[in-house]
């Protein structure tokens, strides 16, 4: 009987409690040759026989069953096949498996696992090929370009063509153009539609990002402080919060509004705001509060935060960690890996304390204006190891001619092909190479 | 005389372009927006040439395409598809179904007149 690891472990137990071959096959109800050819893999067990043993051995009938080890070898076998560049010892398998069950278990979870995601990761390509929305657009896109390159090329290289005709071209590719930043709004919003879809949040972290998106990062309830709703109860409430630890993380996040709340009541702040027409510094030096504590408070206002708004934003530590983010129109922070390198966020860790202002132009040409700051969070103690964070505000651009510094999300999804920061390939296509060139 | 081409295709601007090159290069042009239609039109009009889009309302252009060379008067008729799709498969049924060429969009003014031409040319 090849692929059994019962009889083996049998044997070692047998002996590992002191009795003979004949007083176990005795005590079972079985032979003692039955016995001996279970324990030499020679027969298989299973039923009455297996039950038995496993009661006298004082052993988990599973631990002795071999429809589990047979897929556990099978498992191992299968791993040792498809990744041929580390040769494993094929032919002691089963030794293997027998001896050290936990960490056969663990090859062959880990290989289900690499395989599930290979699945998923085949089948989101796939999609990307064949998904209907993606065809139409790009069909309704190459259609568009044509009609312009084509009437384009008409106008610019031949001069015998009539005014008239001529003006009906121009129109034409009015018209067409305008035809393609539709379709272009359109697969931006089902991509956004695509990021922001029901799939469930893969960690504590993303589950905080979507429990503070879907309240757009105000809580009316904290900003009157009274016996009302409190953290607690706010938290109780969220239905969107599964996680333990992102419950943690929230409550976190919520005490500290709580607190920001209490320090610059809405009221009072939305006037000084106005006031001020949100500058940061000027907001920070009236109320005698650390710039980032107004950062946090920008970021949690309602609506457009009285015509000065809406805020958007970034909190990292010295790390680079993200701590928490609210995207703002085209400014989105990378949901995996890091951020692009040339945010004014990182210039602020440099300098603490250091407040910088920078306009900033996205590869789709948005513009924002971002203050960025790092300051040390209050200490504990003496003790305390000091904590950096900096945090980035972000609003859109709105009037003046300054010349924008050209960032982007994430060196994955930037296509600025000469980029000096540029430390990895877009996923839409190689251009390291030309930028090494230059 | 003039030889006559008949542009299927269901994007007006780009109908118009390509009416304007060609007539401009000394074709007679004719259009057919509707895939239905087109076969009725050929057999009217009796063109030198078709352009003709792969993806076209009602009818596709491979289905024209089958019919034009199910058409004992038509089998030899020079037939240039358009697509936008670049796919192999796409161009390999074009073929197989009897195309003479296959452009992709976004295409060339200049090597759409110069295949046009090209395909007139070989009609005695």
């Amino acid at each position: 009987m090849r692929g059994s690891l019962a009889g083996l472990r049998i044997r070692e137990r047998r002996k590992a409690i002191g009795l003979s071959q004949s007083a176990l096959a005795q005590r079972a109800g079985i032979s003692p040759s039955y016995l001996n050819l279970i324990e030499h893999n020679k027969r298989a067990i299973a039923g009455r026989v297996l039950l038995a043993l496993a009661r006298e051995l004082d052993v988990p009938p599973a631990s002795l069953s071999q429809e589990a080890e047979l897929s556990m070898i099978a498992e191992m076998r299968t791993a040792a096949a498809e990744f041929t560049v580390v040769p494993a010892e094929v032919d002691v398998t089963e030794e293997f498996a027998s001896r050290f069950p936990g960490w056969a278990r663990l090859v062959g979870s880990l290989h289900r696992q690499v395989r599930d995601q290979r699945a998923a990761s085949d089948a989101l390509s796939d999609r990307l090929a064949h998904d209907p929305v993606l065809q139409a657009n790009m069909h309704e896109m190459l259609t568009n370009i044509t009609a312009i390159r084509s009437t384009a090329g008409i106008l610019t290289s031949l001069d015998d063509v009539p005014a008239a005709q001529q003006r009906r071209f121009i129109e034409n590719i009015h018209a067409e153009s305008q035809r393609l930043s539709e379709v272009a709004q359109s697969l931006t919003a089902y991509f956004d539609e695509a990021a922001s879809s029901d799939a469930p949040a893969t960690s504590p972290d993303e589950e905080l990002d979507r429990f503070l998106a879907a309240r757009n990062h105000a809580f009316p309830d904290l900003e009157e402080p009274g016996p009302g709703t409190t953290v607690s109860t706010i938290i109780a409430e969220a239905d969107d919060l599964a996680e333990p630890e992102a419950r943690q993380r929230a409550a976190r996040h919520l005490e500290r509004y709580a607190a920001d709340a209490a320090a610059l009541p809405q009221r009072t702040f939305l006037r000084a705001v106005a006031e001020t027409s949100g500058d940061v510094l000027a907001l920070a030096g009236r109320f005698g509060v650390p710039l980032q504590q107004v950062m946090r408070r920008l970021m949690g206002l309602p609506g457009d935060a009285g015509g000065h708004g809406p805020y958007g934003g970034v909190r990292i530590n010295a790390a680079g960690t993200t701590l928490m983010r609210k995207t703002l129109g085209a400014f989105t922070t990378p949901r995996h890996g890091a951020p692009c390198a040339l945010w004014p966020l990182f210039t602020a860790l440099a300098q603490p304390g250091r407040p910088t202002a920078q306009r900033v132009a996205l590869p789709g040409g948005d513009l924002f204006d971002t203050v960025a700051v790092a300051e040390y969070e209050p200490r504990t103690g003496l003790s305390d190891w000091p904590r950096l964070t900096a945090t980035m505000l972000v609003r859109a651009a709105t009037s003046g001619a300054e010349e924008p510094l050209e960032i982007g999300t994430a060196c994955r999804l930037c296509p600025r092909p000469a980029c000096p920061a540029r430390v990895e390939d877009p996923i839409l296509g190689p251009v390291m190479a030309a930028v090494k060139k230059r | 005389m003039s030889k006559t081409v008949l542009i299927v295709e269901d994007e007006p601007n780009i109908v118009e372009s390509l009416a304007f090159l060609l007539q401009r290069d000394g074709f007679t042009v004719r259009t057919i927006s509707d895939g239905a239609a087109a076969m009725a039109e050929l057999v009217r009009t009796a063109p030198d040439v078709v352009i003709l889009d792969v993806m076209l309302p009602n009818v596709s252009g491979f289905d024209i395409l089958s019919s034009i060379r199910g058409h004992d008067r038509f089998a030899r008729l020079p037939v240039m598809m358009l697509t936008a799709k670049g796919q192999r498969r796409d161009r390999d049924r074009a073929e197989e179904l009897g195309a003479d060429i296959f452009v992709t969009k976004p295409f060339s003014n200049t090597e759409i007149v110069a295949e046009v031409r090209r395909l007139a040319e070989r009609v005695a």
